[in-house]
């Protein structure tokens, strides 16, 4: 379990990491956190030939707080987010989300870019960003773009970041205070990769419910509001739509009936905390 | 050196062709080592049973399990090492794998072992009492079938080999964190085709746990050394954990069926137990003995006198098995103990009067046991008393009833368990039929050796054969040692490396069968006592007074008559070194005693079958309540109490830890940890994300209580303790899950998948309502939303920061 | 640009408050440059793949996994081990002392990972509930203890710690 043979650079600016990323971008990989790249490396399930670590780039360190949302650099780590004053108001879904991340130690350097980048079907922080519809930001050598949620991760492990870009930020747009959020998730261990996860937006006129570990990515899905009995027929009728996929841990069956039971709970828990 | 294995990703295969021409041309790389040396250098490891299987150090012509080494790459270092490992190009004719019990003993299927011509290599039958006419007379007959998963009790320190080759003395030197048996010492040097004295076997001091596990390093030792042998360097190698996972070694998978024959108020009259142990793709050794570890006490806790036992010994192409903490152990009382559940079930009767119906009586030892097992002592009846009143039995049956109440699904569940300790070595022999043992010649016995030495400067040294991976033995015997020659305990080393030429062993040397209380810390108080007498007899002659006046009491050594005639121990000590002449006469060299100590209980198999497999026996009777949650299926131990009676306890914390210990092991094998297969041979547990070791939010704490009846066979009184809630634990959480959701069919790992498709109903259909917001309007409206919602939001979040700041 | 692949990188930091040049080979993990290159070797390997927790060291004071590092990210960082906690308090700090007095380790090898995931958490949060307490500790796997024994020393820990303050 070691690393494959690897060269590794370190740019100061992200022009610089734009530029040697440009120079062989098949064979590079943005190196951040690490905590999933590096696994992958001692298990050389990949043989990148040069690493661009992105970690001396001091731009790319921030939490901003604009009027609009959350912008977060490239380089902030998941526990770096989660310590952020005030989180719970500036992003109530972050802030109950993270902890379901991996565990402490692997927050203090895995980021939530790297999370959004690896695009991993179970992960709660891309959910997260497809549930608020962020935004990323792409830089390339020549040029700088936005990518919406909804577009941005197009399957397991896939996303719409070209080899030639990197990931200079992610923007969590914020929500009204009044809406209800709540956040909850399966496995068999706390900290592992979750079987389902299910967050919800309970909004004035209406209930957006994000899902993983149905499909290959993240599920959005918008409900008006709906009596607790309705509630239970739109879950089973999500459920039939996302039909999960079984495997040797899980059937899809009993994903589905995660979905049932615990969208529930979760929508339960975002309509008792909203200020409607 | 540093060594890296290409191994095989595939279950059934045959090596066609090994390409290593590539991996060579690698700068660093020094040789490469394939099945060609093998042969030439070494021989098959010898097998337990009398069948034409050869198992080599590395696969040669074939492969038969995923992982299963077929060449070693020799590197500067072991990052070079893994690079060559890819370029080693190896090309295999797939053959159909056996995965399971159930498939790998019809009669048309794939054969792992050609020259055997099945996948049974060994089939035993045994009757004790009278089985049939047991069964003509009862009331009632019970029967269930059961499977024990294969699981691992995996150490997080991995196994790591150091071997020299000596082209002088055609010799091996290693080191390597084995644990014993070191009747795995004349295994490996036979292999490598050397004396035993040619082979000289270190294991340090401090390891990093092993729970039966590192017995399997064996394996390796003679690999790597082969490879040393290649390159004529030392080579070092150090498993990681995806080799460790996929190849290391496994528990047995059991599968059972146990039928009983009771009266009308549940005494158990007769038990026809039939199991099939699936060992894996080769018998390595010591197997088959995960199937007559157990033997002396088939019967369990219980005084049943009619036993027929069918044991079937089955490859699978899966890795090899091995020592695992509870060895045999948790698969014999699973179905036993399932078994008591259901036949409480059966008469409607309570589970636990069940088991107190057919306890053994409380003055019944030393007890035999009908397949020959020796029951040194207990009081069963006095453990299960405790357990009720200071576990609150009680109060966990009021709890149910509410919880049931109120609709939720709460199980208790029970289990008495007969917990053996300090193995008779010649259990394993019961694999055979007595004429094919008088043939090999008896085996019997285990030696324990320690030695017990004080230098010149009065401290002790103490040399133990226990090979300890975490169990704190060093700890005890030195309290113990310093008990007994009444000085601190500061003042004594206790050495537990073990070197094959330096020290005194004997095959039954190592960490393993829960030896260390009764077996080793007994042979060191006896060797201690030994030189205790040796040195008040020098200290009488040297202070001119008796010997039975002579006090030892904190460093000093005084006459009982006159507390001025003293001397301090350092001084005593120093004199017995560099006087000899005040030492009595006759009296060998003054200060040093090694001791050996066997047990006279520990006799071969006999012309009947009987084996009293272990020299001790303890007894555990567990109880427990959980709850399903509905929502997940998932089950949460609400409450385990465990009751122990493990003689006398030498170290009681020592001992509450390795309580604590083996029990969030038996969790993790009752509802996460299994070596999965799929069908078609591929390995599914691979990594720590797929073999689930439970963390410090799945274990609760146990409740432990004791009981003490001292075994009358061991020096201290003492027994095994360290592996009892791994038989116990997981047949107890299973009962209480049967109990939940009143159902008979109970496998591990009950994870929470597995449990739903025990209790859910039929799934709802889709109404197809489309209640959903569609895409186009939930854009707009999301995107409506948070303009309207943000200025405002930002105003409040400003105002809440300012208030802050 | 990347001149020969995996050609060996010049990097200085602090290595348990001592500042260090070291050459390195780009692949190399930090734990493994930590135990072979450094020659400390309280940090132990027991998965590489960030989920048993025994590798885990200080990287600019947080407890992260040295076996999902590269030895060369740590080019101006400062870098603290378990040797380190021994020596600061001269002997066992409250932590050390705590472990010892529940018996909160067998075999001692996940040990000093845990020691410094909690060196890192109890230090930087006060109160923390025992939940909270779990779940950093459930960042590691400990086969010997069961844990129950591990959660008390720590909970025991964090209280000495607090009052300290």
């Amino acid at each position: 379990m070691k690393p494959p043979y690897l060269s590794y650079v370190s740019p100061k600016t992200l022009d610089e990491a734009a530029f040697l990323l440009d120079q062989d971008c098949e064979n590079s990989k943005i190196l951040a956190g690490g905590q999933s790249l590096v696994t992958m490396l001692n298990m050389r399930l990949i043989h990148p030939k040069i690493l661009v670590d992105i970690k001396n780039i001091k731009a790319l360190n921030s939490i901003n707080a604009t009027d609009e949302g959350l912008l977060i650099g490239a380089s902030v780590t998941q526990q770096e987010l989660l310590e952020y004053k005030e989180l719970s108001i500036v992003s109530p879904l972050l802030y109950k989300a993270l902890p379901w991340v991996g565990h402490y130690q692997t927050r203090t350097k895995g980021t939530i870019c790297g999370s959004i980048a690896h695009a991993d079907p179970s992960s709660e922080i891309p959910l997260c960003f497809a549930l608020l519809n962020g935004k990323i930001k792409l830089k390339s050598l020549k040029s700088t773009r936005e990518v919406r949620a909804d577009e941005f991760q197009t399957g397991m492990l896939s996303t719409a970041c070209k080899s030639n870009e990197i990931i200079e930020s992610v923007f969590f747009p914020h929500l009204d205070s009044k809406v209800g959020i709540a956040f909850n998730e399966f496995s068999f261990r706390k900290g592992d990769f979750s079987l389902l996860s299910v967050a919800v937006i309970y909004r004035e006129n209406s209930i957006t419910v994000g899902i993983t570990g149905m499909t290959d990515k993240p599920d959005i899905t918008v409900f008006p509001i709906l009596s607790d009995d309705k509630i239970e027929d739109a879950l089973n009728d999500l459920a039939w739509n996302l039909k999960g996929i079984g495997d040797h841990i899980a059937s899809a069956r009993y994903k589905r009936d995660l979905l049932r039971k615990i969208g529930k709970l979760t929508i339960g828990e975002a309509k008792k905390c909203q200020k409607f | 050196m540093h060594a890296s294995f290409v191994r095989s990703p595939y279950s059934h295969a045959k090596i066609l062709k090994i390409n290593i021409s590539e991996a060579l041309k690698l700068d660093g790389v020094e040789a490469v080592l394939t099945g060609e040396d093998v042969i030439k250098w070494s021989e098959p490891f010898v097998v337990g049973v009398k069948q034409p299987m050869e198992h080599w150090c590395l696969g040669v012509k074939k492969v038969r399990y995923v992982g299963e080494p077929v060449a070693i790459v020799i590197a500067r270092d072991r990052y070079i090492a893994e690079d060559a490992t890819e370029l080693v190009n190896v090309e295999y004719d797939l053959l159909p794998p056996v995965m399971n019990i159930e498939s790998s003993i019809k009669s048309n299927a794939p054969i792992l072992h050609e020259k055997v011509k099945s996948n049974i290599v060994s089939e035993r039958n045994f009757n004790y009492g009278n089985v049939e006419k047991a069964f003509s007379l009862a009331n009632n007959i019970v029967e269930i079938d059961v499977e024990y998963p294969r699981n691992s009790c995996t150490p997080i320190e991995c196994f790591n080999v150091i071997s020299e080759y000596s082209d002088e003395n055609k010799s091996y030197n290693v080191l390597s964190n084995f644990q014993g048996p070191m009747a795995l010492h004349p295994v490996m040097a036979m292999a490598l085709k050397i004396p035993g004295n040619k082979l000289r076997l270190r294991a340090p001091q401090n390891s990093g746990g092993s729970f039966g596990v590192k017995q399997a390093v064996f394996y390796y030792i003679v690999s790597i050394s082969l490879a040393s042998k290649k390159v004529g360097r030392p080579v070092k190698w150090v498993e990681d954990r995806l080799e460790h996972l996929i190849a290391a070694t496994s528990a047995t998978g059991r599968k059972s069926k146990i039928s009983a024959a009771i009266t009308k108020d549940g005494l158990l009259l007769g038990l026809k137990i039939i199991q099939y142990d699936d060992c894996g793709a080769y018998l390595r050794a010591p197997e088959p003995a995960s199937l007559y570890r157990m033997h002396g006490n088939l019967s369990g806790a219980y005084s049943v006198k009619n036993i027929s036992l069918k044991n079937y010994v089955v490859l699978t192409n899966k890795t090899p098995s091995g020592l695992n903490r509870g060895f045999g152990g948790p698969q014999l009382y699973f179905g036993l103990e399932r078994l008591m559940h259901k036949i409480s079930k059966v008469l409607n009767k309570p589970h636990l009067q069940i088991i107190k119906t057919n306890l053994l009586p409380q003055n019944s030892f030393p007890y035999k046991t009908p397949s020959g097992g020796i029951l040194d002592s207990g009081n069963y009846q006095k453990a299960i008393q405790k357990a009720e009143k200071d576990g609150g039995l009680e109060e966990l049956e009021k709890r149910r009833r509410g919880k049931r109440k109120v609709g939720k699904l709460y199980g208790i569940g029970f289990a008495a368990v007969v917990e053996p300790s300090i193995s008779n070595m010649g259990y394993i022999s019961t694999v055979l039929s007595h004429e094919e043992r008088l043939k090999a010649g008896p085996k019997n016995g285990a030696y324990a050796c320690a030695t017990v030495s004080i230098d010149p400067l009065g401290s002790i040294s103490v040399t133990i054969d226990s090979l300890p991976q975490g169990q704190g033995h060093q700890t005890v015997v030195q309290q113990l040692v310093a008990s007994v020659f009444s000085i601190d305990p500061k003042n004594i080393t206790v050495s537990s490396d073990l070197d094959t030429h330096k020290d005194g062993w004997s095959i039954a040397a190592g960490n393993y069968s829960s030896r260390f209380g009764g077996a080793v810390a007994g042979t060191v108080y006896l060797a201690a006592q030994k030189l205790f007498l040796k040195l008040k007899t020098i200290a009488a002659k040297n202070m001119n007074i008796n010997v039975e006046d002579v006090i030892f009491q904190n460093d000093l050594v005084f006459s009982k008559n006159n507390p001025d005639n003293k001397i301090t121990f350092s001084r005593l000590a120093g004199s017995s070194h560099w006087s000899p002449d005040t030492i009595p006469d006759a009296m060998a060299p003054p200060l040093r005693e090694t001791l050996y100590w066997t047990m006279p209980q520990h006799k071969a198999p006999n012309e009947k079958d009987e084996i009293n497999s272990s020299g001790s026996y303890g007894f555990i009777f567990d109880y427990c309540g959980v709850e399903i949650d509905q929502n997940t299926g998932k089950v949460i131990i609400d409450k385990y109490v465990t009751t122990h009676d493990a003689g006398t306890l030498l170290h009681p914390e020592i001992v509450n830890g390795q309580i604590q210990g083996a029990f969030a092991q038996a969790v993790g094998a009752s509802l996460y940890e299994e070596f999965k297969y799929a069908d078609n041979g591929e390995f599914l547990s691979g990594t720590f994300a797929d073999y689930l070791v439970p963390t410090a939010n799945e274990i609760p704490e146990a409740c432990i209580l004791h009981i003490s009846t001292p075994s009358p066979f061991t020096p201290l009184g003492s027994k095994g303790v360290g592996e009892g809630n791994s038989m116990s634990t997981p047949v107890c959480i299973a009962n209480a899950i049967s109990d939940a959701i009143e159902q008979d069919k109970i496998t591990l790992p009950m994870t929470p998948p597995k449990l739903w498709g025990l209790i859910s109903k039929k799934e709802d259909l889709p109404k197809n309502l489309n209640l959903e917001i569609t895409d186009e309007k939930k854009k707009i409206s999301v995107e409506l939303y948070q303009n309207y919602t943000n200025k405002k939001f930002w105003k409040y979040i400003k105002n809440k920061l300012r208030n802050i700041v | 640009m990347s001149k020969i692949l995996g050609s060996k990188k010049s990097i200085s930091f602090t290595f348990n408050g001592t500042k260090v040049e070291k050459e390195v080979e780009p692949r190399i993990l930090l734990s493994d440059f930590i135990r072979d290159s450094l020659g400390k070797t309280g940090t132990h390997v027991g998965c590489e793949h960030g989920i048993c927790g025994a590798c885990t060291i200080h990287l600019n004071g947080r407890a992260v996994r040295s076996c999902l590092t590269l030895a060369v990210q740590v080019d101006n960082c400062e870098i603290h081990t378990i040797e380190f906690i021994s020596g600061k308090y001269n002997g066992l700090n409250i932590i050390q002392k705590n472990f010892k007095k529940y018996f909160a380790l067998q075999c001692g090898f996940c040990t000093p990972g845990i020691i410094m995931s909690l060196c890192d958490y109890l230090y930087r949060n006060n109160n923390p509930s025992e939940q909270e307490i779990k779940d950093v500790i459930s960042g590691h796997l400990c086969r010997c203890t069961g844990y129950s024994s591990i959660i008390k020393a720590a909970v025991e820990s964090a209280k000495e710690i607090n009052n300290a303050e």
